[in-house]
C-alpha cells in the first residue's frame, strides 16, 4: 500500500475511521440521567451540605425537643417567695369558704375548692403554721375543664410559707385563661404585690427566671472544655487533582474539635466567649472511579481556631432536670491558623500543606442549650455551622472558573462548663 | 402522544422536541440511538476507553442542556458530532494540564465489536490512531478527519498554525510507517 501523495494518508484514515461506532459499557446512560436531575445526586456540594446539617440537625433537635417540652412546664416546686409577701387578707383566702364564695364560676369554683379544702385541710391558718401545704389543682381542672390539664396555656406558682421558715413554694396549678383571669387576681394578692394588669404569663416566667438566678450562678465568668463533632465539606474543591482524567465525587465525612473556652455572661440574656479549639479536622473526602473501580480520597485539614462568639440567651426553668435551662443563639468570627494539610489515596499519605493558605477566616453560627447540673456547673449542647470566609487555596492552587473553595462546617457541639465567679 | 409512541418509531425531530422539554424517556432513546456512534469519536481521541467514555457522557450532558439551542438548521447529528469532539478537545487541554495520583496502567480498547468498511483494517487503523502521541493524534483527527483547517485547529487547541501543521506532518510520517510495517508482516504471513 502506496500513498501518492499526503492527502492520501489522510482519505484513506477518514474513509475507515469516520462514523465508526463502538457499544458504551453498561451504566453509562444511568450516570447522565442522574447529572442531568440534581434530585438524583447528591453531588453538588450545596446538596449535600443540606442533607449533612439536616441529619445533624435533627440530632440535635431530637435532643432539644426532649428537652424543650419539659422546659415548659415547672412541675416541681421551685421557686422562693420573700415571707412578707403574704398577707394576712391573701392567708385568708386560703381559706376552702373563701375560695369558693369568691369564685364567679360555680362549678369550677366548687373543683377548686374540694381540691384546696384536700390539700389545705391544714392551711385553714395558713399565716403562723409549721406545715407546707401543696395545692394540686391538676386533676381536678381536668373534670372542670373537661380536657387534661397538659393543654391549657397558663401556669401559675403559688408560694406558701412556713412560719419562721426559708420561704418554699409548695407547688403550681394550672388554669386556662379563662379561669386564670377570674382568679389570678386572688392568687395574684397571695403570692406578690404585682399589678394586676401584667400578664400572669409574663409574671410567671419572670418569677421563674428570678429563682433560677437566685438558686444557680447564671451570670459572670465561665471556663469550659469544648468539644464537636462535625461533617466536614470544601466547596468546589473536586475541581483540581483530576483534570480530565475521572469523576472525583463528594463524600460525606466526619471531623473532630476540641479545645477550651472562656466565656462571660453579663446577664441572664446576653454573653460573649472565645475560644481555643487546639485542633480542627477540616477538609474533603472524594470518591474516584478509576479504571471502573471506586478509589478513596480523603484531604485532611487541621487548623487550630480562636472563634469569638456572641450569644442571646433566652432562659428558662428545666422541669425535666428542675434546674434553669438557658437556649444561647449565637454568632460570631472565628481565626484560623492551618497546622498541616495531607491527602491520602490508597492509605498512603501526602503533604500538601503548600497548596494552603496558612490562615483562614470563618462565620459561625449556631444555637445551644444550657442545662445546670449544679450550682455552677453546666452542661451544653448545641449545633454550629460554620461558612469559610477566605478562598483556602494558595497561589497557584486556585481553581480557574470554579470559584472559592471554602470551609464549610456543620456540626454538634458539646461544652462542660463552669462558673468561676 | 410522544409517550406512548414505540421508541424506535420517534423520529428525528421527535426526540429533540421531546430532549428541549427535559423529557427523560426522550433522552433516553436520544443516547441509546447515538451513543456508538459518539463513542466511536471519543475513542479516536483518547487511549483509553475509560477516559472515551468520560468525554462521551460529559458531551452528551451538554447536549441535553444546550439542545435548546439548536435551531433545527443543518444536520443534527453533525451538532451532536461538533460539540462530542469539543468535549474531547478540553478533556485533552485539561489532561496535558494535571496527571495526578493515577497510577493505573493504559486500557487498551477491545477493537472486537467494532464495525467499518473492513473490520480488520479499521481496528489496525484505529490501534494505530490510540498509539500515537495525543498531540498528534487530536490534531491529526481534527483536520484528517473531521475536516478542519490548520487556523481552526490553532485556534482550538490554542497553538500556533505553524506547530499544527508540524504535528499533522510528524503525525502522517508515523501512520504510514506502521502501515507500512503492517503491510510487510500481512506480505510475511501471507508467501512464508
Amino acid at each position: 500500500m502506496k500513498f501518492t501523495d499526503k492527502n492520501s494518508i489522510d482519505d484513506f484514515f477518514k474513509s475507515h475511521l469516520d462514523g465508526i461506532k463502538k457499544n458504551p459499557s453498561k451504566g453509562i446512560w444511568e450516570v447522565i440521567s442522574k447529572q442531568l436531575n440534581p434530585s438524583y445526586s447528591l453531588k453538588s456540594i450545596s446538596g449535600r451540605m443540606v442533607y449533612g446539617a439536616a441529619s445533624l440537625g435533627m440530632l440535635a433537635g431530637l435532643a432539644f425537643l426532649f428537652l424543650s417540652p419539659q422546659a415548659t412546664k415547672t412541675k416541681k416546686p421551685f421557686l422562693s417567695s420573700a415571707p412578707n409577701q403574704i398577707t394576712q387578707e391573701s392567708a385568708s383566702f386560703l381559706q376552702p369558704q373563701n375560695m369558693l364564695a369568691s369564685s364567679t364560676s360555680k362549678p369550677d369554683a366548687e373543683s377548686f375548692a374540694d381540691a384546696s379544702q384536700r390539700k389545705l385541710s391544714n392551711a385553714s391558718s395558713a399565716q403562723g403554721t409549721a406545715n407546707v401545704y401543696a395545692l394540686h389543682a391538676h386533676k381536678d381542672l381536668k373534670s372542670s375543664l373537661g380536657q387534661d390539664p397538659k393543654d391549657v396555656d397558663a401556669e401559675v406558682s403559688i408560694p406558701l410559707m412556713e412560719n419562721d421558715a426559708e420561704p418554699i413554694v409548695v407547688d403550681q396549678a394550672f388554669f386556662d385563661k379563662t379561669h386564670l383571669e377570674k382568679m389570678a387576681y386572688r392568687f395574684h394578692g397571695l403570692t406578690t404585690n404585682a399589678p394586676l394588669e401584667k400578664h400572669p404569663d409574663t409574671l410567671h416566667i419572670k418569677r421563674r427566671i428570678w429563682a433560677g438566678e437566685k438558686l444557680f450562678k447564671m451570670k459572670g465568668l465561665h471556663v469550659a472544655a469544648v468539644y464537636q463533632l462535625h461533617s466536614k465539606w470544601i466547596s468546589t474543591q473536586n475541581s483540581y487533582e483530576s483534570f480530565g482524567k475521572n469523576k472525583l465525587s463528594y463524600t460525606f465525612g466526619l471531623g473532630n474539635a476540641y479545645g477550651l473556652a472562656v466565656g462571660y455572661d453579663f446577664s441572664s440574656i446576653f454573653g460573649i466567649q472565645i475560644e481555643y479549639i487546639a485542633q480542627s479536622e477540616h477538609g474533603q473526602d472524594y470518591e474516584e472511579i478509576i479504571k471502573k473501580k471506586v478509589v478513596k480520597k480523603s484531604m485532611a485539614l487541621n487548623y487550630t481556631q480562636f472563634p469569638l462568639l456572641f450569644k442571646l440567651k433566652s432562659s428558662r426553668m428545666s422541669g425535666f432536670t428542675n434546674k434553669p435551662l438557658v437556649i444561647n443563639y449565637f454568632a460570631g468570627i472565628q481565626y484560623g491558623v492551618l497546622k498541616s494539610a495531607q491527602l491520602t489515596v490508597n492509605n498512603q499519605s501526602t503533604d500538601i500543606s503548600n497548596r494552603f493558605l496558612h490562615t483562614d477566616f470563618a462565620a459561625i453560627f449556631g444555637v445551644e442549650t444550657d442545662v445546670f447540673l449544679s450550682h455552677r456547673l453546666f452542661f451544653s449542647s448545641g449545633i454550629r455551622f460554620e461558612y469559610g470566609l477566605k478562598d483556602i487555596n494558595a497561589e497557584g492552587w486556585k481553581m480557574q472558573n470554579a470559584g472559592k473553595s471554602q470551609n464549610i462546617l456543620s456540626g454538634i457541639s458539646f461544652g462542660l462548663h463552669y462558673m468561676v465567679f | 402522544m410522544i409517550f406512548f409512541k414505540n421508541r424506535k418509531k420517534r423520529t428525528e425531530q421527535e426526540l429533540i422536541e421531546g430532549c428541549k422539554k427535559n423529557d427523560r424517556k426522550s433522552q433516553n432513546i436520544l443516547y441509546e440511538r447515538f451513543a456508538p456512534l459518539m463513542l466511536g469519536i471519543c475513542i479516536r481521541y483518547s487511549s483509553e476507553l475509560h477516559v472515551a467514555e468520560d468525554i462521551m457522557q460529559e458531551g452528551f450532558i451538554r447536549i441535553y442542556n444546550c439542545i435548546g439551542t439548536f435551531r433545527n438548521e443543518g444536520s443534527f447529528e453533525g451538532w451532536m458530532k461538533r460539540i462530542m469532539v469539543r468535549t474531547a478537545i478540553e478533556q485533552y487541554r485539561k489532561t496535558i494540564q494535571i496527571h495526578a495520583y493515577d497510577d493505573t496502567e493504559n486500557e487498551k480498547i477491545d477493537f472486537s465489536d467494532i464495525s467499518g468498511m473492513d473490520d480488520l483494517t479499521t481496528k489496525d487503523l484505529l490501534r494505530m490512531i490510540q498509539d500515537l502521541p495525543a498531540g498528534f493524534r487530536t490534531v491529526f483527527n481534527l483536520y484528517a478527519i473531521e475536516g478542519y483547517s490548520h487556523q481552526e485547529i490553532s485556534e482550538m487547541l490554542h497553538i500556533s498554525v505553524g506547530t499544527s501543521k508540524s504535528q499533522l506532518s510528524r503525525a502522517r510520517a508515523i501512520l504510514q510507517e506502521k502501515i507500512r510495517k503492517e503491510n510487510q508482516t500481512i506480505a510475511y504471513e501471507v508467501y512464508r
